[in-house]
């Protein structure tokens, strides 16, 4: 049982958070017995949670999306706020996998429809969740239902340009 | 420890001389602590609602960061099943468990000292001091710890209803544990101090009935459930303040209390001069914050004002 930890401020005495309540950052819902898990290197000082996505570099670095989306943007399976993430200077992306997935990390200052196809890029404050795509933007999934305080989407094996 | 068959001042002869010894010592140190176990257990509302547990080293986790202890504890995580069709499946999901933890304290009474002379001049049994002296303060410092994680939990959930009534009747209880109810969970324990409780007992008989009525009017209000919830009343009016009834789940559903090794006792004697301290190390808090919620009632001062309330 003994062992040597770090602690999560929120989630030691007295706990700020709600550990009941459902987390949705990353609910793969279709799609996680054949998807392909890849570990892949974090830049310097890096950090991406489980449901962002993050960038491959052509160094073979992963970043946080910049400004203008690119089509090796992949959804991060386990971030970089993991304990063997920190071993390994690694996090766990989901590659070349078409998956239906849950989550409430999005740009929530847009509304959703159904079919609207979604991207990730730097909206001002290092974002790297999702949000609408623009035409000429690199989509990586789009909507398949809108929930309070969740979208479902469909994760796209490849990225493509949106018309 | 126990005094029977002597009197006060025989009792605390024999006591003062056994820590003359190096065993003597020993055995009052021991007895000291039995005692003192024994009598927090007793005292102390926190225990009552959360009762704790024993554990050792063994069960607990250290920091890189500094030389003290936590001990983590697994939430319960989410599943839910799915009507569908016959050629349709379940949604799949990754299970990802969630912890707490819970970082232990020492609760230390202040080292009291006295003079053998002085002691002898008591004509109670020296365990009533160390009752009155070590054991209450300990227990005081559990309770203040529990409501401040109370407080703060409700401070996140919201679960603190103001209300203008003044005195607490069945209503006011049942609003209280609506909050818990809603969440599917079910109040294991209604805390509240004395002046509430006296205001309690004075519901009429069209609220109570009459049978309950006239018994509580003869014998007081004796059961040890309220609306089927366990009652813990309290005279800590500075900790759980007048017209503040607090609504918690069963333990299961709550936190946990964990003491680590044992309460200490710790007395010797320097010439004339006896010595004494107690002290435990100890972890409590809620993993649940749902599962607590708090009624505030308009209650006036129990203490008149020029003679009035």
């Amino acid at each position: 049982m003994s062992g040597i930890v770090g602690i999560s401020d929120i989630r030691t005495v007295p706990v700020g958070e709600d550990l009941t309540k459902e987390a949705l950052n990353l609910e793969i819902l279709r799609g996680l017995e054949k998807m392909f898990r890849v570990d892949k290197k974090v830049g310097s000082g890096v950090s991406v949670k489980s449901g962002e996505f993050a960038v491959l570099g052509n160094d073979g670095m992963l970043s946080r999306p910049g400004a203008t989306p690119v089509a090796e943007t992949y959804l991060v399976f386990a971030g970089t706020d993991r304990f063997d993430s920190k071993a390994t200077g690694q996090c766990t992306l989901i590659m070349s996998s078409a998956l239906i997935v849950k989550t409430d990390l999005y740009d929530k200052t847009q509304s959703y429809n159904v079919g609207d196809e979604l991207t990730s890029k730097d909206r001002g404050m290092g974002e790297a969740d999702l949000t609408k795509a623009a035409s000429g933007e690199f989509a990586l999934g789009k909507v398949t239902e809108v929930g309070s305080g969740y979208i479902v989407y469909e994760l796209y094996s490849a990225a493509h340009v949106k018309a | 420890m126990e005094n029977t068959g002597l009197d006060a001042t025989t009792f605390n002869n024999l006591f003062i001389e056994r820590l003359d010894t190096t065993e003597g010592l020993q055995k009052t140190a021991a007895a000291g602590a039995a005692f003192v176990r024994a009598k927090i257990r007793e005292v102390g509302f926190a225990r009552r609602i959360l009762p704790p547990e024993s554990v050792t080293r063994a069960d607990t986790t250290r920091s890189t960061d500094h030389d003290t202890l936590v001990k983590i504890v697994d939430i319960e995580h989410d599943s839910k099943a799915k009507a569908v069709n016959f050629a349709s499946e379940a949604d799949e999901r990754y299970i990802q468990g969630k912890r707490y933890a819970l970082p232990f304290f020492k609760v230390e009474s202040e080292k009291f000292v006295k003079s053998e002379g002085e002691l002898l001049a008591y004509d109670y049994p020296i365990t009533k001091v160390i009752e009155e002296n070590s054991v209450k303060d300990i227990q005081r410092v559990e309770d203040e710890k529990f409501i401040e994680y109370a407080e703060a939990a409700i401070s996140i959930t919201g679960k603190r209803l103001v209300s203008t009534a003044t005195t607490v009747d069945r209503k006011e209880l049942t609003s209280l544990f609506k909050m818990i109810d809603f969440d599917q969970l079910v109040v294991g324990t209604v805390l509240m101090n004395t002046v509430d409780f006296d205001d309690y007992m004075v519901q009429p008989a069209t609220e109570i009935g009459s049978p309950l009525a006239s018994e509580v009017s003869v014998n007081g209000y004796k059961y040890p459930t309220i609306l089927k919830r366990k009652l813990v009343v309290t005279n800590k009016h500075d900790i759980v303040l007048p017209g503040e009834i607090w609504a918690f789940t069963d333990p299961a559903y709550l936190g946990n209390f964990f003491i680590l090794n044992d309460v200490k006792f710790w007395i010797k004697k320097e010439a004339d001069l006896v010595l004494w301290k107690t002290w435990e190390y100890i972890a409590e808090g809620f993993g649940n914050i749902k599962s607590i919620a708090k009624i505030e009632l308009d209650v006036p001062s129990p203490i008149p004002v020029n003679g009035t309330i």
